[in-house]
């Protein structure tokens, strides 16, 4: 039994009555459905001890995560990729999160026995060939290269990953480290250490702020520190907790600063979502900071249990008698991501 | 000489098949060229585009009007004076969406349209009657701006009068094709809550801008990019065209009116570490091209092809207008609240960070 599992369980209920008719989750209770959040909310269904990922499941979770998961291949492009819905065309940032999905159901024996079908192998593949060499952002020229470093401080022949498709644009760190997430649970002994990973980790260590921590990717505007944000720091600290491998032992120093930024922003936030998504993150560094146990006591109580704001209305507003956050199926599923003691979603066994 | 029937004789053009021939030739070969030079818009919209220039000649003139104001102060009495003095859209019975600038929180800067700015217009429309008043933002540095709104003092606003607010970095999107075809997109994907908008009010911060020049109603529509589809910072739309993408929205998605707050306003390394720069004024009207002109000479820059590119090329299209001449300003006169900005250097182009 965990800890949290009570509140788990009323989560993934949560889940499972605001799926959407056409099997997906949006942003929001009742919205579009969306490629991130169906993942998303799938992962959080497959809980091996809770949810739909063992035999005797209750009902209700099966037929969810059974038509979650005809959405998803539905949405799959014939390149491999996902848009970020069905109707966009376009292969771009969500096909990390759907290939993350995918790569957990097919990790984890019991699972790929209940809900996986033979052509979820070739669309994995096919997922996983496009992230590697179509996703990644394209190289500069070296006249670029030292405009970049002038103006930005930051060496762009470290190649991140890309939000869209398009052929020019440049890689940024939410996507860089979901791609390296995404890949990297397939296998976690090989692909941890491959060259794609290392130079994704490389990229994170050359965009992280000055100050500490992470935000979209760029850590100057010209000669003027940008700060760091909880999202980006969160999405960068989990890509390295996911990949840490024998190559990153000794220069962490960026990992150490982001976990303090983190933390700090956490200890500050009225916002569930930022909660949510940063303690899914930090529970991976448990031994970091003083006092930190302590912090991490209080932040998930702030999850649970919400913060008063200022102005006397409820900021965060924690768990709700419903079982989700924010009435968002997105925050729901990182929330109960952060509460689960078994770490499937990460070290699929 | 006899001439030998059975030779075969010699096709030789008459002058008049000639002519036809380098007549045909030479109309060829204009529509040809003519469509190279109109690209990306092709010919037809470029005619069209040239007929609505005409046009705009002989059309109406556009007003704007400039009021006096502060923070600390009362803002709904002038903000009304300045509505009800140009020719503003009606509010009444209509779902107003209000578009702030929202971008980060340093404290001490002038980065953010003051929440006193923002309170004053929901207190305006719903004076006037609007059925409902939404505030959305799309930010373009991060995905949740919970955090931004309490910071920056409008989260309180909206507690306390009780306004929803819509992420519109993830909110439901519509498919909405392009009109102008100014950024090679056939269409975009927008917020539902942007598209269902009986009347949107861009409502941004008079700043400065590194690569636009300035960042005031029309640059702030980049705010309504969803960044589920166009990523953070959204830097898709520098990389195909800050001009190009600035007129497209205003075309495909155009707001009905503009406040902009320059109370403080920004001046040099805009748009996010600019110094603050008090010009004490707000600046309002229905034509988001005449408006961010007029502020662009308050702020001491006159539009051209060259600098503030985008409201030069907007007024090019006909969308609204630039010059003096044209733009009727009620209230105060430019004269009487012009400034003179530290303009924003001028860097390398590094659009695709």
């Amino acid at each position: 039994m965990g800890i949290y599992d009570n509140q788990i369980r009323l989560g993934l209920d949560f889940l499972v009555k605001i799926q959407n008719p056409d099997g997906g989750w949006g942003y929001k209770v009742g919205g579009q459905s969306f490629v991130e959040p169906t993942a998303l909310a799938l992962l959080v269904l497959f809980h091996p001890n809770i949810g739909a990922g063992r035999l005797n499941a209750p009902q209700p979770y099966v037929d969810a995560v059974q038509k979650g998961l005809t959405r998803l291949r539905a949405d799959q492009h014939p390149d491999g990729g996902w848009g970020i819905f069905k109707e966009d065309q376009f292969s771009g940032w969500m096909t990390y999160p759907a290939t993350w999905c995918f790569n957990i159901l097919l990790r984890i024996p019991e699972l790929a026995a209940l809900y996986a079908k033979p052509e979820d192998v070739d669309s994995r593949s096919s997922a996983r060939s496009l992230i590697l060499n179509k996703q990644r952002e394209p190289k500069v020229t070296q006249k670029e290269w030292d405009i970049y470093k002038k103006l930005l401080s930051i060496d762009s022949n470290l190649l991140g990953w890309k939000w869209g498709p398009n052929a020019t644009e440049a890689g940024f760190v939410i996507p860089t480290a979901l791609a390296m997430i995404a890949l990297t649970v397939e296998d976690r002994t090989i692909v941890a250490d491959s060259d794609q990973i290392r130079e994704g980790k490389a990229y994170l260590r050359d965009r992280a702020c000055a100050v500490g921590g992470w935000n979209v990717g760029n850590p100057y505007m010209y000669d003027k520190q940008l700060p760091p944000t909880p999202d980006g720091t969160a999405y960068a600290l989990l890509a390295f907790a996911v990949t840490l491998s024998t190559s990153d032992f000794g220069g962490t120093q960026e990992v150490w600063r982001g976990v303090s930024v983190l933390s700090d922003f956490l200890e500050e936030t009225y916002s569930d979502h930022v909660l949510a998504l940063g303690l899914l993150s930090l529970r991976f560094y448990p031994d970091i900071g003083t006092n930190n146990s302590d912090r991490m006591g209080r932040f998930y109580i702030k999850l649970l249990k919400g913060t008063p704001s200022q102005t006397g209305k409820p900021a965060s507003k924690g768990q709700a008698l419903s079982g989700g956050w924010m009435t968002s199926p997105h925050t729901t599923a990182l929330a109960i991501l952060a509460l689960s003691d078994n770490l499937y979603f990460v070290q699929p066994q | 000489m006899t001439i030998n029937p059975n030779r075969p004789r010699r096709r030789v053009l008459s002058r008049r098949q000639f002519t036809r021939l380098m007549l045909t030739g030479a109309i060829g070969g204009s529509v040809v060229l003519a469509e190279f030079v109109s690209r990306p818009l092709g010919i037809i919209k470029w005619i069209s585009l040239n007929f609505r220039r005409l046009g705009k000649g002989f059309g109406e003139k556009s007003q704007v009007a400039i009021v006096n104001a502060t923070y600390e102060g009362d803002i709904l009495t002038p903000l009304r004076t300045a509505w009800e003095a140009v020719d503003t859209p009606s509010a009444t019975g209509k779902r107003v969406v209000l578009k702030p600038n929202i971008i980060y929180n340093f404290p001490g800067s002038a980065i953010n349209t003051h929440p006193a700015v923002l309170e004053a217009a929901i207190r305006l429309f719903r004076e006037q009657g609007a059925k409902e008043v939404i505030v959305a933002e799309g930010s373009a540095y991060q995905r949740d701006i919970t955090d931004l709104l309490y910071q920056s003092g409008i989260q309180k606003v909206l507690d306390s009068l009780n306004v929803p607010f819509v992420d519109l970095n993830h909110d439901d999107l519509v498919k909405v094709n392009t009109k102008g075809g100014y950024n090679s997109l056939e269409f975009m994907w927008l917020p539902k809550t942007i598209a269902q908008a009986e009347l949107l009010v861009s409502m941004p911060k008079m700043k400065t801008h590194h690569w636009a020049g300035v960042t005031l109603s029309m640059k702030n529509l980049y705010g309504i990019v969803p960044g589920i589809k166009y990523g953070w910072p959204k830097n898709i739309l520098h990389v195909t065209g800050i001009e190009q993408n600035i007129v497209e929205l205003y075309e495909t998605m155009p707001p009905q009116a503009t406040i902009v707050d320059g109370i403080m306003a920004m001046e040099g390394d805009g748009p996010l570490f600019g110094t603050p720069k008090p010009a004490q004024v707000l600046v309002i009207g229905r034509d988001l091209v005449a408006v961010d002109a007029t502020c662009a000479r308050i702020m001491g820059f006159e539009p051209t092809k060259d600098f503030l590119k985008h409201i030069w090329y907007a007024d090019w299209l006909g969308q609204g207008v630039m010059s003096k001449d044209r733009i009727i300003q009620k209230a105060l006169p430019v004269e009487s609240v012009k400034q003179s900005f530290v303009a924003a250097p001028k860097p390398e182009d590094v659009a695709r960070y």
